[in-house]
């Protein structure tokens, strides 16, 4: 079972090289944020660091972002290596290019937002979705937070498990909590979480992150599950 | 740009198309959809409607924009080609591996991909159109310089968008949890409390109080106009008759066939963007507060 951590660009330019050597993998970016996608510089600063596997966490990417994100993927494939490079993706434009740029050598896998979009709440894994995907795309793993869907749905497929805690993704929005200057943001968020309370909720709160509201999630263990990913408390506070 | 509408039944058919919607489109009950207590429940009433426009020129479009599992669409693939041969408009659909499937099958039809095709970048766009999708609902939460980013890659695309300043989800629709009710307590289940729209309700953030994100009516009226010159061709109403019945359903018809009358006129943004937000004033609140 490989442990990975999961950052954003600043939480992954403050952990030292002594915090991240208990990790076999680095999450680095956002699956609910395209301006929190990695640079260019993060990832050097990383291959310098760290020498686990890399994930670049994407989320849904318009224009710009997008031909961001496939530079990104270029470089880092250049500095760590196929063998240690990985992209978490979200958007189907993206995993599309990433096939047609790296001829299938980039190991892809489908993000959160892509398994919420495909799994939703009454839909089954067993959808002939994952086959097209891994076929298609090269697809070789899930990322997932909920274990109901290992439990309940599957997968019917012999599909790797990147199991995220302690945040279980809910929903995702394209406007920023922090600015109304959307697509451009200046990171005003500086990775903060906030517990939005509401007392009908069953926690009493859920999580506001990076333009993602999450509930509290535990660790989780399946046979499916071949990594586990942990993402760390951020700072509190507006 | 023309109005599209989803409706439930043959009579509202007759209604809307009468009264200058451009299509159609409706769920079928047995086929689970994004609405689906707000599908069309009898096949032969399905088909009366594929008729019907068909008889006052226009087009009914079949929503079957969710994931399936192969059994449910192996199911529904007759009936879909049943449709297809009484001359159905064509499929809203999101799923790609659906595409794959009724390409495989043979379905030959027009297939347009919904706003929860999440086609934010023209790569999104050619990835559908590969599968055989001629026209792009645009997601709810993209601005008009991202799809003019996208056009310009892409060339002439047949594109459609909800009529944002009723049908707008806060969070990407499509993706998101937040309605179901594992999330919420037993006491707030047991008072049927548990919202239709979760995300508009207030939270408290340390100790301020907090609400979830969204542009305004100004900004989604002025994205219209924006939309509308890149030649956008469809302006969508969505179904909502379990809310507050024909009434309201006819009411935001209205006010749909206004906005697309002020967009034919030659005005400025901001000229558009005033009348028509006096246009559309009236059910502001509390509506908007209770529809998804």
């Amino acid at each position: 079972m490989e442990k990975a951590l999961s950052l954003t660009p600043g939480q992954a330019a403050k952990a030292s090289s002594a915090s991240l050597k208990r990790f076999d993998a680095v999450y680095i970016g956002s699956e609910t944020c395209q301006n929190l996608l990695a640079s260019r510089a993060d990832v050097d600063s990383l291959a310098s660091r760290f020498k686990g596997k890399l994930v670049l966490s994407t989320a849904l990417l318009d224009e710009p972002a997008l031909e961001n994100a496939l530079s990104l993927a270029g470089h880092a494939a250049k500095k760590f290596g196929y063998d240690r490079i990985e992209v978490a993706v979200n958007d189907y434009g993206f995993l599309s290019e990433l096939r047609r740029e790296h001829k299938g050598r980039m190991k892809v896998s489908a993000g959160r937002l892509m398994m919420l979009n495909i799994l939703g709440v009454w839909r089954q894994i067993d959808a002939p979705y994952l086959t097209y995907l891994a076929e298609n795309f090269g697809v070789s793993a899930l990322e997932a937070d909920n274990p109901y869907y290992l439990y309940k749905r599957g997968p019917q497929a012999p599909f790797a498990v990147h199991f995220h805690y302690p945040l279980r993704l809910l929903a995702t929005t394209r406007y920023c909590a922090y600015s109304d200057k959307f697509p451009a943001c200046g990171r005003l968020c500086r990775d903060r979480q906030l517990k939005l309370k509401n007392p009908q909720l069953r926690d009493g709160f859920i999580v506001s992150f990076n333009n993602g509201y999450y509930m509290r999630g535990k660790a989780f263990s399946h046979p499916l599950i071949t990594r586990t990913v942990h993402t760390p408390a951020a700072r509190k506070g507006a | 740009m023309k109005v599209v509408i989803g409706i439930t039944s043959l009579s509202e058919a007759e209604y809307f198309l009468k009264h200058g919607a451009s299509e159609v489109y409706f769920g079928y009950g047995a086929i689970s959809n994004h609405r689906a207590s707000e599908s069309v429940l009898d096949e032969r009433e399905a088909l009366e409607i594929v008729r019907l426009a068909h008889s006052l020129g226009s087009r009914a479009f079949i929503t079957v924009n969710e994931i399936y599992g192969t059994h449910t669409l192996l199911e529904a693939a007759p009936f879909l080609c049943r449709l297809v041969k009484h001359g159905v408009g064509g499929f809203i659909v999101r799923d790609a591996a659906m595409l794959y499937v009724l390409d495989r099958l043979g379905v030959k039809t027009k297939f347009v991909v919904s706003h929860m095709g999440f086609t934010f970048n023209s790569a999104t766009v050619e990835y559908y159109r590969r599968l055989g999708v001629s026209r792009v609902v645009w997601p709810q939460h993209l601005r008009p310089f991202e799809s003019a980013a996208i056009l310009k890659k892409t060339g002439p695309l047949e594109t459609e968008i909800f009529f944002s300043p009723r049908f707008y989800c806060i969070n990407t629709e499509g993706a998101c949890m937040l309605l179901y009710s594992d999330r919420y307590t037993q006491a707030a289940k047991r008072a049927h409390v548990m919202p239709k729209m979760f995300c508009h309700n207030d939270f408290r953030a340390d100790g301020k109080p907090f609400v979830m994100p969204e542009p305004s009516s100004e900004t989604k009226l002025g994205d219209l106009y924006d939309f509308d010159r890149q030649g956008m061709e469809y302006l969508k109403v969505g179904r909502l008759l379990y809310m507050g019945g024909m009434a309201q359903h006819t009411d935001v018809f209205t006010e749909a066939m206004t906005i697309v009358r002020l967009l034919d006129k030659k005005l400025t943004k901001a000229q558009f963007v005033r009348e028509a937000l006096a246009a559309t004033s009236e059910l502001e609140e509390p509506w908007k507060k209770h529809y998804h």
